[in-house]
């Protein structure tokens, strides 16, 4: 319809100036012209009507997409006499808008949408610091504290705890026995974040009356129960507890921590809720319009009118988080600043590329002055020029990002089957809507940041000189020599830089890595065991086993010494690992961390500690063999 | 050569006027309307085809006149003849005050003593 009317307005605009050159030719004959010179002379007086043509159509508001097809038809041509040029500028492009990409992908994934959940914005966690020591990792709360919060609290809608300070159960009744890692919440934990389950249901207040009620994560669903969906209302035994399984999460729900099996609910009657200072996380879900800042006021109100938590003045207070940096912080404190650092180290190799591109395209312009003279001659305006030049910058760039959208999504597969750091769980790192709509809009700058400056010097041709001059002076006029100088200096100053933080980057981590420990670990292997409460309830019978297992492994030919910790140097979190056994060679002449206990049987209450020895490697037993080429 | 160095660049606009005030006599085609304004003019104003086409399809696209082609009296061939509108009537009458207006301070600043 549009293109329709079009044909018959050029139509229209013919046949207009036709009859307004006949009329003139007309009266010139009248005036005594030869018809011949009549015609010859109306056609002077009309002028160029081409640009009679073009003026006009401007007026009809289709003029810039004209423009921007022949310029796109006529950028393409060059492109095609030039290929290497092209191919170079290309490929620049399509490394640094891919990296950019790539890293990008993350930053959303980490920093810009890390929650699956709606109302994302609203949930929080509540944690508590150490009043003298702000600066410390804040630590959980207390069960007793989330019952105060919410009995008392008025600024959230939902309230539900959650810990993953527990030890691993013992999975009995599908498979083989083994320990599985299962995280108690409370009741309002899944509607809080609002995501429905993939079959059954989420826990109900009915089920606060049973006993032991879980809710399966989907992989293990899959492992454990290979897709079977009559799995509801089946039971499964946790530490000898029978549990029914009332739901199964969908895939792509995800909470801290990874390596979550199953939920269990946290009811009235289980050890969490009866021993009021067990330690919890409390999520929570703000009312709408209620800021952190209020509802941090008054869970300190509340939490500093308990007296239980006034031994001799507060240590720690309550201090509220929003959630969506959280698991970016618990997967690793600094995570999300190596993620801005990587994403800034990229988008400085990108502007490398553009400073690059802009200085190759300052050079072209020189051997393109001639071209762009002749244009100039037949009419065209600088802006003209200037909007040409900016097309052809902005296809190059269009290309460059296409390709670079294929190497991001490599990368991002690559980064994804690698794995090479812990990523925090929630949204997975893809190639989304939000991270397509920021290449584009990458493309569109890195075209202006690349192309204007060369595209307004390249316009400004000095008609006479450039059409009188048959070889090009190759280097162009002063001013252009300074300008490619500093394009040139700050590119090298740029890469300096970058050379410098990457190298300053690598140093680090190598000195990191080769920082004494203090003990040799290459021959030292670590074997982690639960011992069920129901079978050892008592911390005398724990101990025995301890003291037993310790001697037998002590006793091994080649082990010249083993030992029981509650935890592994130098993670200092204590106590909520099993037995480890770890394997040394010869000398162990190093003084050991204080963590390391050599299993002392007073402190016999840990249900679970760690045990280290060392030995010959070449005659290491079969057990501990096996266990350390697992771990490695 | 020297019929150039006499002739008068429009003011930015002026042309629109000019036009608008030539089709209140009656409907008229381009070439009419040029050869008008020149002759009014005694040649001072030569109207440029290269402006005149395109200020007859702005004043169109803006509704100040209209366009269709027609057969001319006492010839067998049609031309496309514009004619204004009602719109553009009031956008003639807007245009002139605003003309005096401009013409009177002009001259206000030109010959002050004239005028007392």
């Amino acid at each position: 319809m549009q293109w329709r009317r079009r044909k018959q307005r050029e139509d229209d605009l013919a046949r207009e100036l036709q009859s307004d050159l006949d009329l003139e030719a007309e009266a010139l004959t009248n005036g005594g012209l030869s018809p011949g010179e009549a015609q010859y002379a109306a056609k002077r007086a009309l002028g160029n009507t081409e640009l009679i043509k073009e003026n006009a159509r401007e007026t009809w508001g289709w003029a810039w997409f004209d423009r921007f097809r022949e310029d796109t038809a006529y950028g393409l041509r060059t492109f095609a006499h030039t290929p290497g040029f092209t191919a170079v500028v290309v490929l620049t492009l399509a490394l640094g808008i891919g990296a950019t990409t790539a890293i990008f992908s993350v930053v959303d994934a980490v920093l810009l949408h890390p929650l699956p959940f709606p109302n994302a914005s609203r949930l929080v966690v509540i944690w508590e610091k150490f009043v003298r020591d702000p600066d410390a990792p804040p630590v959980f709360d207390s069960y007793r504290d989330f019952e105060n919060w919410k009995h008392e609290s008025r600024s959230f809608e939902r309230l539900a705890p959650a810990t993953w300070r527990v030890d691993g159960q013992i999975l009995k009744g599908v498979g083989p026995t083994r320990e599985v890692f299962a995280v108690p919440v409370g009741v309002e934990f899944f509607p809080m974040l609002g995501i429905a389950p993939e079959i059954g249901r989420v826990f109900e207040p009915d089920d606060l009356r049973t006993s032991c009620t879980v809710i399966l994560k989907h992989n293990f669903w899959v492992e454990t129960f290979g897709q079977q969906r009559n799995i509801i209302g089946r039971h499964i035994e946790l530490n000898e507890n029978a549990c029914t399984i009332v739901g199964v999460m969908p895939p792509a729900f995800a909470f801290y921590p990874e390596a979550a099996a199953m939920w269990t609910l946290i009811t009235p009657t289980s050890v969490i809720a009866r021993n009021p200072t067990s330690a919890v996380g409390v999520f929570a879900l703000l009312k709408p319009g209620i800021s952190i800042a209020r509802a941090q006021r008054e869970i300190q109100t509340i939490y500093e009118s308990d007296p239980s938590n006034d031994i001799g003045g507060i240590h720690v207070k309550p201090a509220i988080f929003p959630l969506d940096e959280q698991f970016a912080y618990l997967t690793g404190p600094s995570l999300r600043l190596s993620v801005m650092v990587l994403f800034g180290a990229v988008c400085f190799v990108l502007l490398i590329g553009c400073l690059n591109i802009a200085n190759l395209l300052l050079g072209k312009s020189v051997i393109r002055q001639k071209e762009l003279s002749v244009r100039a001659a037949l009419g065209a305006g600088r802006a003209r020029l200037v909007r040409q030049l900016l097309t052809e910058c902005f296809l190059l760039s269009v290309a460059g990002a296409i390709l670079g959208i294929l190497l991001a999504s490599v990368a991002i597969h690559y980064f994804r089957a690698l794995n090479p750091i812990p990523m925090p769980p929630g949204n997975p790192v893809t190639m989304n809507l939000p991270v397509l709509a920021f290449t584009i809009s990458l493309a569109v700058i890195t075209a202006v940041l690349f192309g204007l400056i060369p595209a307004f010097r390249a316009s400004r041709v000095e008609l006479i000189d450039a059409l009188r001059v048959s070889t090009y002076s190759a280097s162009g006029s002063m001013a252009g020599r300074t300008l490619r100088r500093g394009l040139v200096i700050s590119e090298v100053a740029l890469s300096l830089a970058l050379l410098a933080g990457a190298g300053l980057l690598i140093q680090s981590v190598q000195r990191l890595a080769s920082v004494p420990l203090g003990f040799r670990i290459d021959a030292l292997a670590s074997i982690p065991i639960t011992l069920p409460n129901s079978s050892y309830s008592s911390s005398n019978q724990r101990a025995r086993f301890y003291r037993a297992i310790l001697d037998r492994i002590a006793a091994l030919p080649g082990v010249p010494s083993a030992a029981l910790a509650s935890s592994l140097p130098p993670d200092g979190r204590p106590g909520r690992y099993a037995l480890r056994v770890e394997i040394d060679q010869r000398q162990y002449s190093h003084p050991l961390p204080s963590t390391l206990q050599e299993c002392p049987s007073h402190q016999n209450t840990f249900t679970s500690w760690t045990c280290l020895c060392s030995s010959d490697e070449h005659s290491m037993p079969a057990t501990a063999r096996e266990n350390r080429a697992s771990r490695s | 050569m020297e019929k150039r160095t006499r002739r008068i660049d429009l003011l930015q606009g002026t042309l629109e006027m000019l036009i608008l005030r030539t089709l209140l006599f009656g409907p008229a085609h381009g070439h009419q309307i040029g050869k008008h304004i020149q002759r009014t003019t005694d040649d001072l104003l030569q109207v440029q085809h290269g402006s005149l086409y395109p200020a007859l399809h702005r004043l169109e696209r803006k509704g100040w006149v209209s366009s269709k082609w027609e057969t001319a009296p006492e010839r067998n061939r049609e031309f496309k003849y514009y004619r204004l509108t009602a719109a553009g009537r009031k956008r003639l009458v807007q245009e002139e005050s605003k003309w005096k207006q401009m013409a009177r301070a002009v001259a206000q600043i030109m010959w002050p003593a004239e005028e007392h």
